[in-house]
Order: structure tokens, then sequence, then C-alpha cells
């Protein structure tokens, strides 16, 4: 069977969907399955079983009897079930319940006038025409509607009895059960020319084939046994019911054969209908769901469809690929932020595939030999495309006829380039190129410098691994996707890989004003970042030692976190000619999200300078954290006494304020309360910042360079918590008009409805860390509910937006179609300017 | 309708174009009529200007990145 032969050229017009009618199933159908045996003594599939060799064939070496063909050809063929009585599909039974209301009960004919339908029949025609099929179903769902609630039939003049729809499968009429054979009756009544009005087509959809009295048997192809180790067969969940319903039917047939009593017959019957809704759908509300021995759930035909794991978001849309690994991540400051440390044990799993040249035949010798340990060979491709498994056997053959041309497919090796991934993959830069470097762990290793743009941490986050498999594809990942090309962010245009937290203070503490270090520590710091200098001087300034990072001819002006809170000339940043003349290094110049100096390296010394200046910056000041130690104290969120008497006086006074407020309670007075008690947050903050100790403290010297937290943090830690909010407003609810027991009811003044007086340096009493737990729950609430919202929001829109791009010529166009003639309106690239704004 | 829109500060201003202006338009952006954007006849703005269809539209807007830019759209039924 050649391929080619099988293409058709021809443009889909339209599809349309219909329901098989009995007449199809039998024609389609290459066997009558009678038989719920499966196999004969000699373990030979039974004719008119349901594992019938004219329905395909699963067993390799054997022949399908209808086409003749081995498995590998068959495309199995449908076989049916004769069922003795019809059975409601249970998929079905909401539009039969809409026929049987929406038409007469004696006449068949749709309950709405002549003169009415003529007007709709003409609407929903170009309805579907001119609007789509979407527009269509809204009319016939509005005209069955209308036909619902007619109570005479408009053409015979019968009056109408509704039918009630007992779920999951019961119609009941008065008090009458419609059994299915009564339902198809009044079913085949409905005439031709009414279908359209119910969106069906005489053609296609027959109402009455809605009912199933032949039940087609999918292809054992679709249902194929295993055998298990122990030769013993285990059948398909499918063929399972299958068994049921054929042993069903059959019991049925004889009942009604030997004219068994109505009871009985009725009995079975129900029976049959169960097992037929259970084959399509084991999870109808009502329906006992059909269960294994093990209490599994059978899977039925429509668990293979439907949901996440179904055939079209599981396996149509669902890509799965090969070269890739994932693990869980680990932090290592010792890897290059473009370095990604791969456990040996995924480096000896996935390999690349590398052309045997002139040049590196020895080199792939040597690893095809070594194919049994690290770093060594997998496989070898001969250029006849033959793959060769590399074993103690072949090993030394295929040594033997290497030669340019054959492929080695060796284990990963450092500087391998690959695709490093965390979900979800919000933006470009979820996924990005970096370098392998082969590690004795078990972890994927990632430098905490470029975690940003990842999102990820290490709480237990995984990360995957993507090995490229052709040279093309390694260019473009180097030249496009590398995480180096893309230190900045098309967003803002500042960098997201840059110095965090240690990194940051450790720099500010080298940079600051009167660090002096000596000969042995310079020494230390610079063989720690692979500087080779030549060290003369018996002292140097920290701020000598931090220029040996920098480009020689770097110029350089920028302001530093630590300026914006001392307001100390010395802070700001000079370079001139690569020297630190002075300035604090630290959060403003190369902190993420914020550095400038990164983001003027970036775009005028390009992505390898900037790349390692922010791995020897971020390793300096690893070590100047390693060599000088830095850690807090208790002590450091002392205020002194006069701070926390004039906080008391600052609440005392507005204390008396909303005291003054609440003896005449409203709605203006709450706001003014409210706005009181902000004032007392900002005059302690205030205090705060005018009182604690600037020196020797660490906390404050975290937050000046931007390390890590700020003042705010500070407020509730060493000056007051605060008022505690639910849904904006001062905490209400409790006991009957007060918070809890502690209060009088009807105080309306601060400490009553949730003002916390203590910080957390001394600790809170239980009253107020209850009412301080009522209001954190509410923020982990908002979170948790948020989260999936604003993240479904996030991918309708990139899904909306993922085809835009733009052209040569910098317009943005979706196909041909222009979206915007200049990108941006201005056409410029946002990562390439400085913080939006193009400085020439 | 006889409310003028274009006296309003939000309205953008808009232009019709003349055939050789569409042409060295649709020239420089390399592209059909039917791949630009599209404007309703019905449109009050295409009402106002008493424009046809197949007529190109410049508008030009004011931009936060730009200060002000001009825009192309196609009058189409």
């Amino acid at each position: 069977m050649k391929l080619e032969t099988n293409f058709v050229f021809n443009k889909i017009k339209s599809i349309e969907f219909g329901i098989l009618s009995p007449k199809l199933i039998q024609k389609m159908s290459a066997v009558v399955v009678t038989s719920s045996e499966l196999y004969d003594i000699d373990g030979f599939p039974v004719d008119g079983g349901l594992s019938d060799l004219r329905m395909g064939v699963t067993d390799p070496g054997l022949l399908c009897k209808t086409c003749g063909n081995t498995i590998k050809d068959c495309p199995g063929h449908f076989g049916h079930i004769e069922l003795a009585r019809p059975v409601f599909n249970i998929k079905t039974v909401p539009y039969v319940y809409n026929l049987l209301n929406a038409t007469c009960n004696s006449c068949g004919r749709i309950l709405v006038s002549d003169n009415s339908l003529k007007k709709f029949s003409e609407a929903i025609l170009s309805a579907e025409v001119n609007e789509g099929v979407r527009k269509k179903t809204k009319f016939v769902k509005a005209i069955i509607k209308h036909a619902k609630n007619v109570n005479v039939c408009p053409f015979c003049k019968t009056k109408q009895q509704k039918v009630k729809l007992e779920k999951p499968y019961t119609f009941v009429q008065g008090d009458q059960k419609l059994t299915p054979i009564d339902v198809i009756d009044r079913l085949e009544k409905i005439k031709d020319s009414d279908l359209q009005f119910f969106g069906l087509s005489p053609d296609y959809s027959r109402p009455e084939w809605m009912i199933v009295s032949l039940l087609p048997v999918p292809p054992i192809t679709i249902r194929p046994s295993i055998t298990l180790e122990n030769g013993q067969r285990s059948e398909d969940d499918l063929t399972h019911k299958l068994t049921d319903i054929v042993r069903t039917n059959q019991r049925l047939a004889e009942n009604i054969r030997s004219g068994a009593p109505e009871i009985i017959i009725d009995e079975l019957w129900d029976l049959l209908q169960y097992h037929v809704t259970t084959f399509i759908s084991n999870g109808s509300a009502q329906v006992p769901v059909a269960r294994h021995k093990s209490n599994k759930k059978l899977k039925t035909l429509e668990d293979r469809i439907k949901g996440k794991e179904g055939r079209f978001r599981g396996s149509a849309l669902g890509k799965r690929v090969n070269y890739g690994a994932r693990s869980v991540i680990s932090p290592d400051s010792f890897l290059r932020f473009d370095q990604v440390g791969v456990p040996t044990k995924v480096a000896t799993e996935i390999t690349y595939p590398e052309y045997v040249t002139d040049i590196n035949i020895d080199r792939l010798k040597s690893l095809v030999k070594n194919f049994n340990s690290y770093p060594g060979a997998n496989y070898v491709i001969t250029p006849d495309g033959i793959k060769k498994k590399i074993t103690e056997n072949t090993v030394d053959n295929i040594v033997d006829e290497l030669k340019p041309g054959y492929i080695v497919e060796r284990h990963l090796m450092d500087g391998d380039t690959i695709l490093f991934n965390r979900q979800p993959s919000l933006h470009r830069l979820s996924i990005m190129g970096h370098k392998v470097k082969v590690l004795p762990y078990n972890t994927l290793g990632i430098n905490p410098a470029s975690t940003l743009p990842y999102n990820a941490d290490f709480d237990g986050d995984e990360m995957n691994v993507h090995v490229l498999q052709n040279e093309e594809a390694l260019a473009e990942v180097d030249m496009i996707m590398n995480i180096t090309h893309n230190i900045v962010s098309p967003r803002h245009g500042l960098p997201l890989i840059g110095a965090a937290q240690d990194y940051i203070s450790g720099c500010a503490m080298l940079t600051s004003k009167d660090m002096v270090v000596d000969k042995e520590t310079a020494e230390f710091l610079l063989s720690n970042i692979n500087e080779v200098v030549d060290l003369t001087k018996k002292k140097y300034t920290g701020r000598e030692i931090f220029s040996m990072v920098l480009p020689d001819d770097l110029n350089f002006e920028g302001t530093s976190t630590t300026y914006k809170s001392t307001k100390d000339e010395d802070s700001l940043v000079v370079i001139k000619n690569g020297k630190l003349a002075h300035g604090v290094i630290d959060s403003g110049s190369i902190g993420r999200e914020n550095g400038s100096l990164l983001q003027f390296l970036f775009v005028r010394y390009g992505p390898e300078v900037t790349a390692k200046f922010i791995d020897q910056a971020n390793k300096l000041g690893l070590m100047v954290l390693l060599k000088f130690g830095m850690s807090v104290n208790l002590s450091d969120f002392d205020i002194p006494n006069a701070a926390r008497q004039e906080i008391e006086k600052v609440f005392e006074d507005l204390n008396k304020e909303v005291n003054t407020l609440t003896k005449d309670y409203d709605d203006v007075a709450e706001s003014k309360i409210l706005s009181i008690s902000n004032r007392i947050r900002i005059k302690t903050r205030n205090i705060i910042d005018a009182y604690i100790n600037k020196q020797n403290n660490n906390v404050e010297s975290m937050i000046i360079s931007g390390a890590k937290g700020s003042t705010v943090n500070l407020i509730p830690t060493v000056g007051l918590v605060g008022q505690q909010m639910l849904r904006d407003l001062r905490i209400s609810n409790g006991y009957e008009g007060r918070l809890t027991a502690h209060f009088k009811k009807g105080d309306n003044g601060l400490i009553a409805r949730g003002f916390v007086l203590s910080n957390y340096r001394k600790g809170l009493n239980p009253r107020e860390y209850f009412l301080h737990s009522a209001s954190s729950r509410e923020g982990l609430m908002d979170n948790v509910i948020r989260t999936p919202i604003s993240g479904y929001m996030q991918r309708r829109l990139s899904s909306a937006l993922q085809d835009l791009k733009v052209m040569p010529d910098l317009s943005v166009r979706v196909g041909n179609k222009v979206v915007q003639f200049l990108y941006g309106e201005d056409g410029l690239d946002v990562s390439a300017s400085d913080k939006g704004d193009l400085k020439i | 309708m006889d409310i003028a829109i274009f006296d309003s500060r939000l309205s953008p201003k808009y232009r019709v174009m003349s055939t050789q202006e569409t042409d060295e338009m649709l020239a420089k952006y390399n592209v059909l009529k039917r791949d630009l954007p599209k404007i309703k006849l019905s449109d009050p703005a295409v009402k106002q200007l008493g424009a046809n269809e197949n007529d190109v539209l410049e508008i030009t807007r004011n931009s936060q990145t730009a200060g002000e830019h001009n825009y192309y759209r196609v009058v189409v039924k």
C-alpha cells in the first residue's frame, strides 16, 4: 500500500454530522454478534463472538476474515448486535424529550401553526447562510421552546398531553410509561419537512434513529485484548461492557421467545438499557457507575473522547516529545546563570546526534568505545539510516566501520545547548536556551539569578529540559532564544536577570564608602571570579575590587537605591574608564527589574559582556558575604524608648479623636475613622524612619541597598500592626453588636474594631492575633480564588494574540492582514531602548 | 444624526484619501486593500465624511508612544 496514492487533493467545504441509521449500521457491519463467548477451548476467536476475526485482528500472524490483511494493514471492521428490544441512547434523551413535547401526540406534526412555519423556515435558512450555524441553533431552540408550550395541535386539533422525563431515561405520559418502542412509534410519525425546525435532516438524522435498535460493535482494533505475562488474556473495558450487553440481550430474547411474564421481560429490558447506557457513558447523573471487580471505573466510549485526557485535549493536541528530561530544580550559585546543572543519569540517557567528520572522528570513536560509562555514546546511525545500538558485542565492529558520514548519538556534554522551560509558559521567556553542565546530582541545578523570568523557586518546582537534535535548531536557539540574549525584558526594557538578595547585599557592602580589603582578601575575592590581576598594593578599596569586573572603557553615571534613602552624594554611581569613581553598586545598578547598569551594558556591550558581568558581580557579592558575614539580630528591630513613647502618643491623640467621632457614629464618621487609622500608620512610619539605628544594622542595610524588605515591613515589625480589615472595612462581625466577648456592645472605637496596637517584635495578644489571622485569611482566600481566574484571562489573551508578528517593515500583521502600521506606533524595540525611551 | 462627532476631543482626525494617495500608501506597506483594517460604511465617522465603499480613510490618532500616528482603514459594507 503506497501512501501517496491515498492522498485526496480536495478542499473540505463543509462537514455534516449525523446519526447512524439502523440501515447504515447493518450495511457497514461485517458480523452479527450473537455469542458472549470470546474464545473457544483452543483459544481461537468464536464465530459471532466479540473477538470474531471478521471485525479485524489484533494478534500478529492472523489474517482478517473481512479484508484479508494482517494487523498492520487491517483497519478493523464494525459488527453489530441486534437488540431484542430497542433502548434509549443516554446522549440523545434530551433531544428525544424535546421532540416528544414539541410534536403532536397523535398526528406527529410540529406544534406550530402552518403560517408561522413558513416564516420560520425562511428565517432558519437565511440565518444559516448569513450568520452561521450558531444563529441557526438559536432559532431552533426558540422554536422548540415555543412549540413545547402549545396545548392543542394546530393541525389535527388534538389536545396535547405533555410527556415528563424522569431522569435518567424514563418517559412518562400521564400515568403511563413510554417504552422505547412507543417512542420510536411517536418519532416515526414526525414529517420529514418538520425536521428542519429541530435542526435535523431527513437524510442524516431521522429522529427515530436516536433510539438504539441495532447497536454497532466497534472493531477489535479499537478495543484490543492484551496478553499478560502469564499467558492470560485481558480484555478491553469496551469488550467487557459488550459481553454484558450480548449476554443480557440473549436472555431477553430467550424470555420473549418462551413467553415469560411481563415483569421478567421488563426487568431484563431495564438491565439491557443500563448496560447500553454505561457502554456509551459512565458518568450520567442517577445512573449507577459500572465498575471492575477491583472497583475501578470502566472506561466508556465517552471517556475516550471527553475531557483533559480525552482524544482531543489528550491525544490530538497533547504533544509528547523525545529527548526531554524533567526534574526538581535546586539552586546552585556556582553555575553561570546561563548554565543548567544536568544530572549524569540524564546526560547518559539523552543524546545529541553528531555527524562524524575528519575533525571529530577520533573524539567520537573514543566516545563510542566508552559506551557504558560517561561520557560515551548510545547509538550509531550509518549513512543508510540504519540505527545500531552500541553494546559489548557490537562496539568493536562499530568503532572499525565508523567514518565520516556516520552519526554518533553521543551523551550530553558540557557546553551543549538545551532548552529550559518551566510551566506555566506564560511568556516567551518561559523557555530559553541554556548550556549544559553535567553534575553528579539528581536534580537540575539553576543559578538563582535566572529564576525570575521562569518565576521559579526551590520549594519543589520542576522544570523541563529539551535537547536539540540538529545544527539548525541549535543555531536558532543560540542566536535568538539563549538566555543571555534575553537579559533585558521586551516588556519594560529592564533586566530580568541580575542580582538579588545576597548578591546585592554583598556588592553594596563591597562598594560602600569606607570598605577596604587587604591583599589576601582581594586575592580570595578575585580568584573566585576567575579574574587574573596583578595585585601590587597592600590594601584595596572595595570599589577598586569591583572595578576589576567592569569593562575597561566603560563610562556610566547612574543613581543608586542607597541614594534614594540616604541622599548621600557619595552613593551616586559614577564609572569613568572602567573605574568605579564613587557610588554604591546596589539594586539600582545590578538588581533584577531595576538595574540601570545592566541595561546600559546590554545595550552598549551586548549579551556576552553583560552575562559575564552579571555572573562575576553576583559571585563577588556572594564571596564578600562569605568573607565578612552578614546576619541579623533582634536588636536590629529596636527603637529607643523615646520613639516608643512618641508612637504611643500618636495613637492616644488620634484615638481621642476617634472616640469623639464614635459618639455620633454613622457612615461619615466611619470613613473618618478609617483615614485616622491610616494616619497613625503613616506617622508611625515616620517615627521609625527617624529613630531606627541605621549604622551596623543589617536589616536597615538590606532595605537601603534594595536587597530585600522595605520600611513598610518595618511598621508592623517594630511599630504597630495597625488596623485589620475585611473586605476593605474594619472588622465588624462576630458576637452580636461586637467583635468578641472582650468588647462592649456598640463600641466602635479603634481597638474594638480590630486595631492592633502591638507589633511583631513584642508579640500580639490572643485577641489581636485572632483578628490579625482573620484578615490574613482573607488575603489567602483572595489569592486562591484570583490566581486561576487571572491565569485563564492571560491564556485567552495570549491565544488571541499568538499569531501577530512584526514584519521586516515594522508593521504588525496576522498573515497578510495589517493590525498596526508601525509596531507600538513608534516602531521601537523596547528591549533595545532605555526604559521605553530611545536615548541617542 | 446631527451630532458633530469630530468636535469631540476624543475623536481622532479622519480624512478620505485620494486614489493616488491610497495607491502610494498600499505600495509603501506592500499590502492589498483587502488586507487593510476595515471600517463599516455604517460607522458614524464614515457617514459624516460621506465616504463610499472601498474608500480608504487616513486616521491621525494621538499616541502615547509616538505622539501622533497614522492609521488606514478601508470602508466596507
